[in-house]
């Protein structure tokens, strides 16, 4: 079970206020016009800690920036067909359920997302003598996905190598939402990779374009470099250049 | 099933030569032990596999059923990561003098010690690469067996006029180099040096968006192992103008898997 702890910390660890959230991202694959539920658990490993959770729309830029929206910003937002309860409440050492419902409408294609955000209040500290308010956030993801009709595919719109850095850019051109894994390969002369490094693994939502940079000298022996960008059900995509 | 991660977290009015009893948050298969105090524990569970305290990069099994574990000061306040069989039921921590055994630090007992109160006391006398806060305000901890993103943004206050704001919200801390002779760049340090990558966007260079409250800094942790990470809000690039002024910054983290 994937879990994600936060802990900010406020002077002290003892002063920490933190929480995790498990899980931290829920994936549905759904018929139109069927729904289905599950739960996320929130705890607090000690102390009080309030939170209030927020149903949200979200986007990421094409540096991964994080974009929080007003639920039912996007036009397929999952916001309107997902059932999350808003109330703040307050943990104290111990775990709370928060039971989910999440549909699609008829007729829907393609997939659809939305978010629960889960904040704490601000709390007051200070650093160097400024006073600083820090307040910790986190964003379960919710993806649903129609069920026969979600079609993943991705482009390199553009990818240059120079200087030892490779510069690409990657565009979702179908309609599912995607996690990618782009890697970049140096390969020698008879084809095999000599070094790699995993340059992006992210999620990349329909329409949405991502740019991927990566500080990859060809070490010796290189003859060329490989670019490989795999997402699930989508075709691989694959860019070569020599030395 | 994938492995489950809990947080045991010491917190402990404890004193020394009394036994104190934690109990994990629930039965996990990896957990990571915080001291938070500042007296050094001998660490038993029984019929446990765990990694040496401090070695978070080391996954592999191996049995140390007892350790000391050492106060918050010491080098490991991510004090330990085990693999193990499912844990359950009550853990052992036994306080022990701080004699100063962590092959880098050596401890002063506080006068809070002494007479067996617990505080936070983070103060370590005799070595230069020990001395101060190991964290300051602010600073976030992220645990996590999935990979995630961070994003801090500046939400609240802006500085006065006149004055720019450089923040640098997030430096990664390898949390085994904390009391290191000499600072290891993070960059050096072995199997940490791909853990974290940051993106900034320096704002503070474009004089129209310079007091813009969209500033925002992005980490993230690429493993998917269970790790701990230690971010640091770093306000230190302020200009001076800022400093001794009464101005509130409002610093926001928003977590996400990726």
């Amino acid at each position: 079970m994937k879990q994600v702890w936060l802990l900010v910390l406020l002077g002290s660890l003892a002063a920490a206020a933190g929480f995790g959230v498990s899980p931290p991202v829920v994936e549905a694959t759904l018929s139109p016009g069927t729904w289905a539920g599950g739960e996320i658990t929130v705890q607090s490993p000690e102390g009080q800690l309030r939170l209030e959770p927020r149903l949200v729309d979200w986007r990421l830029g094409p540096g991964g920036e994080l974009e929080i929206l007003p639920p039912g910003s996007l036009p397929d937002s999952l916001a309107p067909f997902l059932e999350v309860p808003t109330e703040p409440f307050s943990l104290n050492g111990e775990r709370r359920v928060l039971r989910y419902r999440l549909g699609l409408p008829e007729g829907a294609r393609g997939c659809y997302h939305a978010g629960l955000l889960l904040r704490a209040p601000a709390t007051p500290s200070t650093e160097k003598g400024l006073s600083v308010r820090t307040r910790l956030g986190f964003l379960v993801l919710f993806f649903a996905t129609a069920k026969g009709n979600a079609h993943p595919d991705l482009r390199l719109t553009e990818s240059r190598y120079q200087g030892g850095r490779l510069t690409a850019w990657i565009e979702n051109t179908g309609n599912a939402c995607l996690h990618p894994r782009a890697v970049v390969e140096a390969l020698d002369k008879g084809g095999h990779v000599i070094a790699h490094e995993i340059a992006l693994e992210d999620y990349l939502l329909p329409g949405g374009v991502r740019r991927l940079e990566a500080d990859f000298p060809l070490p010796e022996g290189a003859v060329a470099l490989r670019l490989r960008v795999e997402a699930a059900g989508a075709r691989p995509l694959l860019w070569e250049v020599e030395r | 099933m994938r492995r489950l991660v809990g947080v045991l977290l010491f917190s402990l009015a404890a004193s020394f030569g009394q036994q104190s009893t934690l109990r994990a948050a629930y039965p996990a298969y990896v957990f990571i032990a915080l001291n938070t105090g500042s007296v050094n524990f001998d660490f038993t569970r029984e019929k446990s596999t765990l990694t040496r305290p401090g070695h978070l990069s080391r996954l592999a099994p191996a049995a140390y059923p007892t350790y000391a574990m050492p106060a918050a000061s010491a080098e490991g306040w991510a004090a330990c990561l085990g693999l193990g069989t499912a844990p359950s039921g009550s853990y052992q921590a036994t306080p022990r003098p701080p004699t100063g055994a962590f092959p880098r630090c050596k401890f002063a007992p506080s006068e809070a010690q002494k007479n067996g109160a617990f505080t936070v006391d983070y103060r370590k006398t005799g070595d230069p690469g020990c001395d101060g806060p190991l964290y300051s305000d602010g600073d976030l901890l992220i645990l996590s067996n999935t990979r995630w993103r961070v994003q801090a943004r500046i939400v609240g206050t802006r500085p006065p006029d006149g004055v720019t704001l450089h923040v640098l919200p997030l430096t990664y801390k390898d949390p085994t180099t904390l009391c290191a002779k000499k600072p290891v760049p993070d960059r050096r340090v072995r199997g940490y040096d791909k853990a974290l990558r940051q993106r900034r966007r320096k704002l503070s260079d474009d004089p129209s968006r310079r007091r813009s409250l969209a500033y925002y800094s992005q980490y993230q942790g690429v493993f998917a192992l269970p790790l701990l990470y230690y971010l640091e809000l770093d306000l230190g690039r302020l200009d001076p103008g800022l400093a001794g002024q009464t101005t509130t910054v409002e610093v926001e983290y928003v977590v996400r898997a990726r």
